[in-house]
């Protein structure tokens, strides 16, 4: 078990680090064929997404990940799941809990993104609408403590090419 | 091919039964010491030499001669049978649930529905125009699909899959969720009251 990069998301012109994954439930239920490939024990997801809450709406706006096409590992973004939407699509199938963790470091788990820190900011969304923000303050961070999202180890894969 | 399956059979017969024959002469051995013709012959032995009439000897002489090549013919196919059927695809078929694979189970399911009101219902509407002006948005390609894979006798219903809450002293609650999570919507193809297709729109 390894610890695993964050997404991002876009909130009143800052970059929170976002502890959820809301493209799973698209990639397994919309019919895609595009699979993305791990790059790293911590991101087995094998992408990275930026989201963005725009008039209390979620957007997913870019996507950094890696698939295997024509045999070989490339670099895909938004385009290669939302050949339409270049600008971002919006994020109606997600419904749930995204939790934007801030502050010092209170305690490192490695594993999914169990790791805890001083502040959880959690918007509740209804098929893609945020509906209410909470600020969740669980502890003070000890001095001089981490104050970023925190990965201490992986092992990253070389890049996959087919014969 | 019939020849095949004869030595299939053949082949499991024997590795059922000659291990477990040596098995059991070795257990009768350090059990009940050296015999000179072994357990069933002892017996079939006793009623040759035993007392009594010569009829009523004969009546269990001959159960015991004809139940030994019976049972030595059949409990190894049977063990065979068995481990055949148990580690086969249709035994591992008759073992595995085929509904388990879905999300959705039977307790999940709410109501059945049309396919038209599950549309009505499932409109997108975006001020950006970031969605598609399709049922179910864009995920429609995967509403289709379930839509193209009907079957006669299929029902559509329209299901909703509790999420999970940790206990409050748990160590997965240290993240303070207001809400339980994995929660589910969707809708399943239904027959015979088994889930046999389903398609989530929406998923904590």
């Amino acid at each position: 078990m390894t610890a695993q990069f964050s997404e991002r998301l876009l909130f009143e012109g800052q970059e929170l680090t976002l502890c959820a994954v809301p493209l799973g439930p698209f990639l397994e239920f919309s019919g895609s064929t595009l699979k993305f490939e791990a790059t790293s024990t911590a991101l087995w997801r094998g992408y990275v997404g930026t989201w963005a809450i725009e008039n209390d709406r979620l957007y997913l706006v870019k996507l950094s990940g890696n698939s295997v096409i024509d045999g070989e590992e490339r670099e895909v973004g938004l385009e290669a799941l939302f050949p339409d939407y270049p600008d971002g699509v919006f994020a109606h199938w997600f419904t749930g809990e995204l939790r934007c963790p801030s502050g010092a470091l209170l305690k490192y788990v490695h594993g999914g993104f169990g790791s805890l820190y001083e502040i959880d900011q959690f918007f509740r969304v209804q098929r893609g609408v945020v509906l209410e923000r909470r600020a969740v303050i669980n502890g003070q961070g000890k001095l001089g403590a981490s104050r970023s999202y925190q990965i201490s180890a992986m092992t990253t894969f070389g890049k996959k090419k087919q014969d | 091919m019939l020849r095949d399956q004869i030595l299939y059979w053949f082949a499991i017969y024997l590795a059922v039964g000659l291990p477990s024959l040596i098995l059991l002469r070795l257990m009768v051995y350090f059990l009940y010491g050296p015999s000179p013709y072994g357990g069933a012959l002892d017996d079939i032995m006793q009623e040759i030499r035993g007392n009594g009439s010569l009829r009523v000897r004969s009546i269990r002489l001959a159960g015991k001669v004809l139940m030994f090549p019976l049972i030595l013919l059949i409990w190894p196919l049977v063990v065979g049978l068995v481990l055949q059927y148990r580690f086969s695809s249709s035994g591992r078929d008759w073992k595995s649930d085929p509904e388990a694979a879905f999300h959705c189970k039977r307790s999940h399911l709410v109501r059945v529905v049309t396919p038209e009101a599950a549309e009505a219902a499932a409109f997108v509407v975006d001020p950006l125009g970031r969605v598609p002006d399709l049922p179910f948005g864009h995920l429609n390609a995967g509403w289709r699909a379930l839509l193209a894979d009907r079957q006669i006798g299929d029902s559509l219903w329209y299901f909703e899959v509790p999420g999970h809450t940790p206990a409050p002293d748990a160590e997965a609650q240290r993240h303070q969720y207001a809400v339980p999570r994995g929660t589910k919507r969707g809708y399943a193809l239904v027959q015979s009251r088994k889930v046999r297709a389903e398609f989530v729109f929406e998923w904590d």
